[in-house]
């Protein structure tokens, strides 16, 4: 048997990451992702429904059937009917609506969190991998330590003292959520800088930023850029736990400022004031989450189905 | 450790307003705010209220609430029973529904059960928990009518003995399945991949080269091989746990150390949030501790 190999499903032989041990590039990792990403039926469909999200955050006013605050007192408790698609409120709002409204808030905290993550995740595993040694060491220790940090309870000490605009949200998820974008492009960079094309730039007199930039990085972006897609799903969760505790942006529309409107009546049993959000959220999370299943599983096809 | 009670009470305090602005409203008088602060000395300079909380932290005393007028410790206290009680039966429950799930998906790779299974992890690793719950409160408590809705004894009864066990227990019933969903979705998924790459090394191989029974290669050769990453996040899925335990306390009015962390964060209750940030983390971190010496009694190779 070939060094490193392991024998596949149908007892072929699988060389771990050939294309690394020629020297070159691995460029050809990615040959054939978006094939392989397509037969992923779930998560080719879940990309086109966030497409969808996406769209309807852009345009609300065009999906929605009326407008989400307006108010209308002899029409309060509609059940879903056909004017009003899930029913409204306890004080005649349209719930539907307000599912469309509530698209922006989420995807918004989702994106602009992991932007922030993930800027602060591949420096401080960059920095590491590349350079090793001490400073490795000590970021490494730091990941630690926010690892072990329950994160919830923070972002909700942080959120509950600082006020809970929307920024503040986005910009506490991303700061408590990098560590293990941080972790995964360490693992890349430690493998990538000892390969041969690396040795080959330096000794054409390449310096630090230019490997680090030209020669690493790009190779090394990929599965963060997967993990990224698990860390949308988890930010959205997060911020709609937090607007269901009373710590969301109150000027805003949210699923789990909804949800948490709704307990009130929850003995009366009006179902789709409760159902619907909590649906919207759920499903939004599962395409981020089926997404980054799918990536994962185009990206490494060794590793299918894991 | 020291670095979690230094960032805590960095953020606490750096905060806007004040529990004085919380008591008493924005329209108090100089005076009275004044005061106020000096009786609970808030008008010390920053690194001498942080050394005097670091001096009563290791006597043991985690400071005064503002809002119950009582010992944080006796405050926290009060509440870590329901949380130990609806944490552990949720851990146990799940642990013990997921590990053979895990196993059963990992072993009949890209069956239809293995299919059904993992989408079902991935959906329960997406539920919001506190929409579980309130589905749950919706269909079992309230159209159904099986269960109390919330809190955690029947309010006014005087059972005592067993029926008060039996009450306490129909009111766990919901909060406690609400976490178990959450936490099995996530110990399943872990323990099928776990398995998955333990399965494809030689050693199981040799196994069943040798001509052992499937089920004994897989639960006295594989599973155990595969168990040391689950440990791991079971260890980890305590910090999940308490997280959860935040959003079902809350709706299902538990009351326990969620519960108070939802409370005390609407009163600004500083000393409250700092001891229950300190518990938690503490938790957390013996748990890990756990998790690392669990590790060295299934895995001769680990040593310490």
């Amino acid at each position: 048997m070939p060094d490193g190999a392991t024998i596949g499903e149908k007892g072929e032989f699988i060389v771990e990451e050939p294309f690394f041990e020629l020297g070159l590039e691995p460029t050809a990792r990615y040959a054939g992702f978006w094939e392989r990403f397509k037969q992923h039926r779930s998560a080719y469909m879940s990309l086109w429904f966030v497409m969808l999200l996406t769209v309807i955050a852009i345009i609300p006013g065009y999906f929605a059937s009326q407008d989400p605050t307006e108010m209308s007192f002899n029409e309060t408790f509609i059940p879903p009917c056909s004017e009003h698609i899930m029913g409204t409120d306890n004080v005649g709002r349209d719930v539907f609506s307000r599912v469309i409204y509530g698209v922006q808030v989420s995807l918004m905290v989702g994106f602009i969190a992991v932007v922030i993550s993930f800027a602060i995740g591949v420096s401080v595993g960059a920095l590491s991998g590349y350079y090793g040694g001490k400073l490795d060491k000590f970021l490494m220790a730091l990941t630690d330590v926010f690892l072990v940090i329950p994160g919830f309870f923070l972002i909700l000490l942080i959120i509950a003292i600082y006020g809970s605009s929307i920024y503040n949200v986005m910009i506490v998820i991303g700061l408590l959520s990098w560590m293990s974008t941080a972790r995964i492009v360490r693992a890349e960079f430690l493998t990538l800088r000892e390969m041969e094309f690396v040795e080959a730039a330096k000794s054409l007199g390449a310096g630090d930023s230019r490997i680090v930039f030209k020669h690493i990085l790009p190779n090394a972006l990929a599965p963060a850029i997967i993990n990224s897609s698990l860390l949308v799903a988890s930010a959205i969760l997060i911020e709609a736990g937090l607007s269901f505790l009373g710590l969301g942006d109150i000027n805003r529309i949210t699923w789990g400022q909804m949800l948490a409107y709704s307990q009130g009546f929850q003995l009366a049993g009006y179902w789709w004031m409760t159902f619907f959000p909590g649906l919207a959220i759920f499903a939004t999370v599962l395409a981020f989450n089926l997404i980054g299943d799918g990536l994962n599983d185009a990206f490494n096809p060794r590793l299918r189905g894991r | 450790m020291i670095f979690v009670v230094a960032l805590n009470f960095t953020i606490v305090h750096i905060a806007p307003g004040g529990p004085e602005a919380m008591l008493f409203g924005p329209r108090i008088s100089e005076d009275v705010r004044e005061r106020y602060r000096r009786s609970l000395g808030l008008d010390q300079p920053l690194y001498e209220q942080f050394i005097s909380y670091l001096k009563e932290l290791f006597a043991g005393n985690l400071g005064f609430s503002y809002q119950y007028d009582r010992a944080v410790t006796e405050v926290i206290g009060s509440r870590v029973w329901p949380t130990t009680l609806l944490i552990g039966t949720a851990l146990i429950l799940s642990t013990v529904i997921a590990i053979p799930l895990g196993v059963m998906s990992a072993t009949k790779q890209y069956s239809k059960t293995d299919h059904a299974l993992t989408f079902g992890g991935l959906a329960g690793i997406s539920f919001p928990i506190f929409w579980l719950g309130l589905l749950f409160q919706l269909m079992f408590a309230v159209y159904l009518d099986w269960t109390p809705v919330s809190g955690y004894s029947t309010v006014g009864s005087e059972a005592g003995g067993l029926a008060h066990y039996k009450d306490v227990f129909m009111h766990l019933l919901l909060p406690m399945l609400t976490l178990t969903v959450a936490n099995l979705a996530v110990i399943m998924r872990l323990t099928r991949s776990s398995m998955l790459e333990v399965l494809r090394q030689d050693f199981v191989l040799t196994a069943r080269a040798k001509g052992l029974s499937e089920r004994s290669v897989i639960y006295s050769h594989a599973l155990r091989n595969a168990l040391r990453p689950v440990i791991t996040i079971l260890a980890l899925s305590i910090g999940f746990l308490l997280t959860g335990a935040v959003l079902t306390e809350t709706v299902f009015a538990w009351p326990g150390l969620g519960r108070l962390a939802f409370e005390s964060i609407f009163i600004r209750d500083y000393p409250v949030l700092l001891g229950l940030f300190f518990i938690v983390a503490i938790m957390v971190i013996l748990a890990n501790l756990a998790a690392d010496v669990v590790y060295a009694l299934i895995d001769p190779r680990v040593k310490y």
